[in-house]
């Protein structure tokens, strides 16, 4: 292995999620094209320098399992895996993401400092033009994050990534951000905020016709499912040296691999245990396996039979959650022991871990009036990879402590609509800006209503106080909230999503943040 | 003539109405609202409704039927509700490749039944004869995205002549109009051989071979022309289902026709995208069974004159 690689490899193992994911690739026998491809990824700062001598060349194609949320392009409005790559990709935000490492650096943001708990102040990067050849000014800047902390604003990433708060332009280079009360992960939410044109903003009816953005990539077109992007010669830390970067939508999984196995695409997302073995020791591809914050969970509505945290906690007991993981996922996820994924800053396994215990299963719902005349609802459909198969395993554990489990199978469609009114739900959940507040938020107020029908005052004092932290104090808040919810059992969590990624191995340096979008796809290059 | 022939064109509008109206209100009444798919499962009620204003749905049902209605004598089938677009230019666009796909597969798979079915009713039991029984049991009990993946792994994957996935000109056809043409393939060469071999066994064939008419023309011209009105029955309800959208073949092929366009509509709820797609599948199957009930009337004079 030539020094490169070794460097690259040493990188690596200091980054604890890359750690994580690898064990777990080990498992599924796809190390050797792990090896191989991480091995071929240099973690080298970005050198301006370095990068403006390039000519962009070569085209990239992504084989996606699910199409854009819709074809408009207001990413605050839309949480889809495709949303969340044209938004790296198309935009830029006050920070960002330059190496695998995660550490957040400077982007249409020069400088920043938090001043208070409540406000950050950012120095603009001089010279920043968007694609329109207008600069991206004070007034830019102001325009998106007012118009995101406004409550009133109804866009669905208010609050979850960015709560109430505004922005004060101090003078044309310098802006202060202003949260309405603290927000420990202001600096994660910048850094996956796209900064639009106030224009832009101020006639929304655009969003529907073209993304303008300062990002590295100039977004194109999207017709019938694929949308392309193009360098940016003028991106401001110099072009990417891919010229073409196009999102392909390939519904069936093994049409996705064939796509791959034939050279149609250059990476597939979000692979399963099956796609993975199809190129276990295939010397032409290597996997990625860098996740955001996700976890598979069995979603239970914390109403009806499920109102009683006894009951919910036998559920946990009774059902063993390694055995579906190893059996059915192959081992592409990781058990978690709180209520948050295993990679989120400030994750500790809870020392009650609701371990696979039929027995105690019993002794709980005994003691919770059920004696063998429980009857739950479950509905099943294909938005979880296996997850009828994940279903059934369900379903078998919990007859086995006496539980019947009434199965209805409803079209993806349906299930996505009507899932709250089931005792039993599989789904995932993932956060956007590799914070778990973003996860802790599903627990509290109308979001907890809607999602778990779980209704517990305890929980929003416990997000707002780690909100409010910094530091290891935040670790600790962080933990605090988790266990809080762990204990209460709203859900089984049955896994982490690894969310591999299949990489053709013409694709030189080609890495991943633990974020949904490919913020490092700049960086990316394609052997001829 | 003319008055059966507007006989049919108005029972086949009275369908398609009553196609338009089941559609409209089935989409309704299956569980799924499109601002709730649309969103995320943690949209606000504030956000969910604002979709619902952008999409119409927030109207009450005879107000979107008299919106929806109202439309389509002009074309207007509404916008749909995830692309952006008028869905009339969404169909128009995807249309032409499954016509395309459908049309070579049928041909694809009426020519192989023509040479083998007729050759094999000339002699029963021949080689081609025998050919000819083992495609169709092949055919009909080889799921077509079994062999789709099959043709795939081999040709695309493995040998790396054609693409596997998507449209990148005709090159891209190949592969699965042959998967489709091997799934239609069975019932036209049972059909076509059955109908020979009654055809070549009848006494007007006899009184040909006593007058030593040459036995390629009795077969060709006087055999084969009776044989090929249940052949055209065949073919007609072939085509207007396939033009209704090769739905397996497009998701094993991410071919991107009006099949893989009606999933995604269908998955999305989306309302007039869904709708517009039955419509036009719809329209093609009656348009298309119209046009096999004249080719009777042209080929078959005892039809005419009952009808």
């Amino acid at each position: 292995m030539d020094r490169r690689k070794e460097q690259g490899l040493d990188r690596i193992r200091s980054v604890a999620e890359a750690e994580v994911s690898r064990r777990a690739l080990l498992k599924t026998g796809a190390a050797a094209g792990v090896s191989i491809g991480i091995g071929s990824w240099m973690l080298r700062g970005f050198s301006s320098a370095a990068a403006q001598g390039n000519v962009p060349t070569g085209t990239v194609v992504v084989g996606n399992a699910e199409p854009p949320t819709s074809a408009q392009w207001d990413s605050y409005s839309v949480f889809g895996l495709v949303d969340a790559q044209v938004a790296s990709l198309v935009h830029d935000s006050l920070l960002g993401y330059d190496a695998t490492d995660a550490t957040i650096v400077g982007h249409l943001a020069s400088e920043w400092e938090l001043v208070s708990p409540t406000t950050t102040k950012l120095t603009l990067r001089e010279g920043v033009k968007f694609h329109d050849g207008s600069p991206v000014t004070a007034e830019d800047v102001k325009a998106t994050i007012d118009r995101i902390g406004n409550p009133e604003s109804g866009l669905a990433w208010h609050n979850l990534i960015f709560p109430e708060g505004s922005c004060n332009i101090i003078d044309e280079k310098t802006v202060e951000v202003v949260t309405a009360k603290p927000f420990g992960p202001i600096e994660k939410a910048l850094a996956v905020m796209p900064i639009f044109p106030a224009s832009e903003i101020a006639t929304p009816e655009n969003f529907t016709k073209q993304a303008i953005g300062a990002g590295p990539f100039k977004f194109v077109s999207y017709t019938e499912n694929k949308i392309t992007v193009e360098a940016n010669p003028d991106y401001w830390a110099g072009p990417p040296k891919l010229q073409t970067v196009v999102l392909d939508y390939i519904q069936d999984a093994n049409a996705r691999v064939s796509a791959l196995l034939s050279g149609q695409c250059d990476i597939i997302t979000r692979c399963s245990a099956e796609q993975l073995a199809r190129v276990e020791g295939d010397a032409n591809f290597y996997v990625v396996d860098v996740p955001p914050l996700t976890q598979v969970l069995c979603i239970y509505q914390s109403n009806g039979n499920l109102a009683k945290k006894e009951t919910r906690q036998a559920l946990g007991y009774a059902i063993d959650r390694q055995g579906i993981v190893d059996a059915i996922m192959e081992g592409v996820g990781k058990v978690p022991y709180s209520s948050i994924a295993t990679n989120a800053p400030g994750y500790e396994e809870q020392p009650e871990r609701f371990e696979y215990n039929p027995e105690k299963a019993k002794e709980l719902l005994a003691a919770a009036g059920y004696d063998g005349n429980l009857t739950l609802t479950m509905a099943t459909t294909s938005l979880v990879p296996k997850q009828k198969e994940i279903d059934q395993a369900i379903v078998q554990f919990l007859q086995d402590v006496g539980i019947t489990v009434d199965v209805t199978t409803l079209e993806v469609g349906a299930y996505r609509t009507s899932y709250n009114q089931y005792d039993l739900t599989l789904n995932t959940l993932a956060s956007f800006d590799y914070d778990p507040d973003f996860i802790l938020g599903f627990y509290a107020g109308p979001t907890a209503e809607a999602v778990f029908h779980l209704n517990d005052p305890a929980i929003a004092p416990l997000i707002e106080a780690q909100r409010a932290a910094q530091g290891e104090e935040r670790l600790a808040k962080i933990n605090e909230c988790a266990a809080y919810i762990w204990d209460l059992q709203p859900a089984l969590y049955l896994s982490d999503e690894l969310w591999p990624f299949i990489v053709s191995s013409k694709v030189q340096d080609y890495g991943r943040v633990p974020l949904v979008g490919e913020p490092l796809m700049r960086m990316a290059m394609k052997q001829a | 003539m003319l008055g059966f022939i507007l006989k049919r064109v108005f029972q086949n509008l009275l369908m398609l109405a009553a196609i338009v109206l089941a559609v409209f209100v089935l989409m309704r009444l299956t569980a799924g609202d499109p601002a709730r798919i649309k969103a995320p499962i943690f949209a606000s009620e504030d956000v969910l409704n604002q979709y619902r204003a952008q999409f119409g749905t927030d109207t009450p049902l005879p107000q979107q039927l008299k919106t929806f209605l109202s439309g389509i004598p002009r074309g207007d089938f509404g916008t749909s509700f995830r692309y952006q677009e008028p869905v009339f230019s969404l169909i128009q666009q995807r249309l032409p490749r499954t016509v395309i796909l459908a049309v070579c597969s049928l041909v694809l798979a009426v020519s192989l039944a023509l040479v083998i079915g007729v050759a094999g009713a000339r002699k029963p039991y021949g080689w081609l004869d025998r050919l000819g029984l083992a495609l169709s049991a092949f055919g009909q009990s080889a799921p077509t995205f079994w062999v789709g993946l099959m043709l795939v792994l081999v040709f695309s994957v493995q040998l790396g002549w054609f693409p596997a996935v998507g449209f990148e000109g005709p090159i891209s056809l190949l592969l699965p109009t042959i998967a489709v043409a091997l799934a239609v393939l069975p019932t036209d060469l049972r059909v076509i051989r059955t109908a020979m071999l009654e055809s070549l066994g009848q006494d007007y064939i006899r009184t040909a071979k006593a007058f030593g008419i040459p036995d390629r023309k009795i077969t060709y011209q006087y055999a084969l022309r009776n044989a090929a009105l249940p052949l055209i029955t065949v073919v007609g309800i072939d085509l207007g289902y396939l033009l209704g959208g090769t739905i397996v073949t497009e998701v094993v092929f991410n071919y991107p026709g009006l099949g893989q366009l009606a999933i995604d509509a269908v998955n999305a709820r989306d309302y007039p995208l869904v709708q517009a797609i039955t419509i036009v599948t719809a329209a093609i199957f009656v348009f298309v069974n119209l046009v096999v009930d004249l080719l009777y009337m042209v080929l078959d004079p005892r039809i005419r004159i009952s009808g």
